[in-house]
């Protein structure tokens, strides 16, 4: 017997009973599928209470950390507040800093609001407040960082990139959601060998991750890939230098398809293969366009990664 | 004690799953099948078909297996044998005795007629 708030409401569960079961009791439509912890379609998130240990079973290490469990295993053991994956509150802030980083990308950094936590690599869905257009980006700040920093690929007829570029000052107020997402660095295996290789502004939550597994004192060799068309699609490669430089387990590749800028020639599918003919024992990081994601996903995991082990961004396009 | 408890329960079936998976996407039997879907999905949808293969905690109806190979045009009988190969070299490999191999290879064989919806 234990109390589940969802949704400001209260329900009280029956003896045995799974948070699900108690919510569907009450005629709540809760996305479900196999009732057996399996499937993972009745995820939800723990705001406040405990979940119970069997409920986060195959649940990735950086979800369990946000309290995202199955709730039909989860019976509860006291009072639960739950919510369905996405459901936040909205935080105002404001455009601290605003400047291009080459042709197509912009860094945007925002203050931070007081009571907003996060981790490196996540993402916020950002609200234009005049109207409401949402478009999300991953944070390549870091929490200890007094900023969220942003990194939007501009494109001239995107809606709130073109705003962004051409309109908004810094001084200007923003909404936002989140955080959310789970490709981020999670503590517990520090020795282990990392590969993050990412397109675009895929680089942004890796700029995050890299630096905050370096905080958090990992110690196995930290490897980032970025990848571009050429020479002007590269951009931060001075900051990734640099973090290279100061520390010594980071190694830094830049590459691009037509080798120009004396970067490594090569598609990125083909300079992660070179670098790394066998991924079995790392952890991978893969962000960027969704067809580039999948297909490092893929290869990372036939060159020996474990499924678990791969977290990914793919970043989709909103229509204009 | 079933299988799935002599392995050692769920986090032995993520193993497996890995193995399986990727011998699966190996297989030039079968792998065109498995182009462009979404892997975590598809390791979750593996991981409960191994966990009912093993004997585990499952709600296996036959609907959802009918549900999820209805679309796949040209699938026949030769796709479901090398799926089931693949099961066994997986079990092979984890060190499974022939015994409880044939004993899976039996159980997976029960829901060939729901993957092929006949």
């Amino acid at each position: 017997m234990a109390k589940i708030i969802f949704e400001e409401k209260e329900f009280n569960s029956q003896e045995g009973e799974s948070v699900l079961d108690c919510l569907l009791r009450n005629d709540l439509d809760i996305p479900h599928s196999c009732k057996s912890g399996l499937c993972h379609s009745c995820v939800m998130k723990c705001e406040s209470g405990t979940v119970t240990e069997n409920s986060q079973d195959g649940i990735k290490d950086s979800q369990k950390i946000e309290g995202y469990f199955k709730s039909c295993v989860c019976v509860p053991e006291g009072d639960m507040q739950v919510s369905l994956e996405g459901a936040g509150h909205t935080f105002a802030t404001e455009i601290v800093e605003k400047r291009l980083l080459n042709e197509r990308t912009l860094l945007v950094r925002l203050s931070v609001p007081a009571d907003f936590s996060y981790k490196s690599g996540q993402f916020i869905n950002l609200i234009r407040p005049s109207d409401n257009l949402t478009r999300s980006y991953s944070l390549a700040s870091m929490p200890s960082e007094n900023f969220l920093e942003l990194h939007i690929r501009y494109y001239q007829d995107g809606k709130m990139s073109s705003w962004l570029v051409e309109s908004a000052d810094a001084g200007d107020t923003v909404n936002f959601t989140g955080p959310l997402g789970d490709c981020f660095y999670t503590t517990g295996k520090e020795g282990e060998p990392l590969l993050l290789a990412g397109i675009g502004t895929g680089m942004a939550p890796l700029y995050g991750i890299a630096r905050e597994a370096v905080a958090k004192g990992h110690s196995g060799p930290i490897t980032i890939i970025q990848g571009a068309m050429n020479e002007a699609g590269l951009y931060y490669t001075k900051e990734f230098c640099s973090l290279a430089e100061n520390t010594s387990n980071i190694n830094y590749v830049a590459s691009t398809v037509d080798g120009s800028g004396g970067n490594e020639e090569g598609k990125i599918d083909d300079v992660v293969k070179a670098h790394f003919p066998s991924l079995k024992g790392y952890r991978v990081y893969l962000c960027g366009s969704p067809n580039t994601v999948n297909r490092l996903k893929r290869y990372s995991f036939l060159a020996g990664a474990n499924m678990g082990d791969i977290y990914s961004d793919p970043f989709t396009v909103a229509g204009s | 004690m079933s299988l799935y408890e002599k392995l050692g329960g769920s986090a032995a079936v993520d193993a497996a799953v890995d193995i399986f998976y990727r011998k699966v996407l190996l297989d030039d039997r079968i792998n065109s099948f498995f182009e462009g879907i979404d892997m975590d999905k598809q390791a979750a949808k593996q991981k409960a078909f191994l966990t009912m293969v093993f004997g585990g905690p499952h709600n296996y109806t036959g609907k959802d297996m009918r549900e999820g190979h209805k679309h796949l045009k040209g699938l026949n009988d030769s796709h479901v044998d090398a799926v089931i190969e693949n099961l066994g070299a997986t079990l092979k490999e984890l060190g499974v005795s022939d015994e409880d191999i044939a004993d899976v290879a039996a159980i997976a064989e029960s829901v060939r007629d729901d993957v092929l919806n006949r």
